[in-house]
């Protein structure tokens, strides 16, 4: 399946001017296995330098986790800044076909929710799909400006 | 497939509205709020089906690595 970058349109908070970017977000749907009729989509960052997968906290809440009860893990950013964040087992991410044609992708891995805000500077504060958790279930081939092509990865499943 | 422009310079921003809710089958803006619980219960009542929501934080210049 497909999906768009996103050329996001906004405006600097700094110069005040309009700010446009190509950005990896792309859409997923993000469940709790053990509650799967309470789903959440949404536009998340494929981030193939980080390591791990996680979302805002409230995301984590409004599936049903007890989010302090994960295990507590630090994440270190490329600038040194850490951010925290709760990681559970078992969390699951749907991905549906922007163009309804193809069958979904669906996988349980390790993720987590973060233990506070992201950093404000963050201008994607949803969710980060790294490798755990994402990039390790599917096969994804980028093609900036336009698509990210994505496919099960049969390697490990 | 061509990128997907999301147009947020008409969107009020502040940091009691950082959660978004698009309508699921375009980038339109249908409701903004302070938490993830109050933005979909916002979005519920434009009847537009499953949202997509994300929160956002600065865009400035700056890069993000």
């Amino acid at each position: 399946m497909v999906f768009p970058y996103r050329i996001v349109k906004a405006i600097n908070d700094r110069t005040y001017q309009i700010y446009e970017k190509t950005l990896p977000w792309i859409k997923v749907v993000i469940f709790n296995p053990n509650k799967p009729r309470k789903t959440l989509s949404g536009l998340c960052l494929a981030d193939t330098g980080a390591d791990l997968t996680f979302f805002d906290t409230e995301i984590g809440e409004y599936l049903g986790y007890v989010t302090k009860e994960g295990r507590l893990i630090e994440l270190t950013g490329i600038g040194g800044g850490v951010q925290r964040a709760y990681f559970f087992e078992k969390v699951g991410i749907r991905l549906e076909d922007p163009a309804e044609k193809e069958k979904s992708i669906e996988f349980i891995d390790r993720m987590g929710f973060s233990k506070n805000n992201f950093p404000l500077s963050s201008p994607q504060q949803t969710g980060i799909l790294g490798t755990v958790g994402f990039f390790r279930n599917v096969n994804v081939y980028f093609s900036y400006p336009e698509e990210i092509k994505i496919t099960e990865n049969t390697n490990i499943n | 497939m061509k990128a997907n422009k999301l147009d947020l310079t008409k969107i009020t921003k502040s940091k009691s509205k950082q959660w978004i809710a698009l309508s699921p089958h375009s980038n339109k803006v249908i409701g903004q709020a302070s938490t993830l619980k109050k933005v979909l219960q916002v979005a519920r009542k434009s009847k537009i089906g499953n949202p997509t929501v994300f929160k956002i934080g600065q865009f400035s210049s700056s890069f993000v690595g």
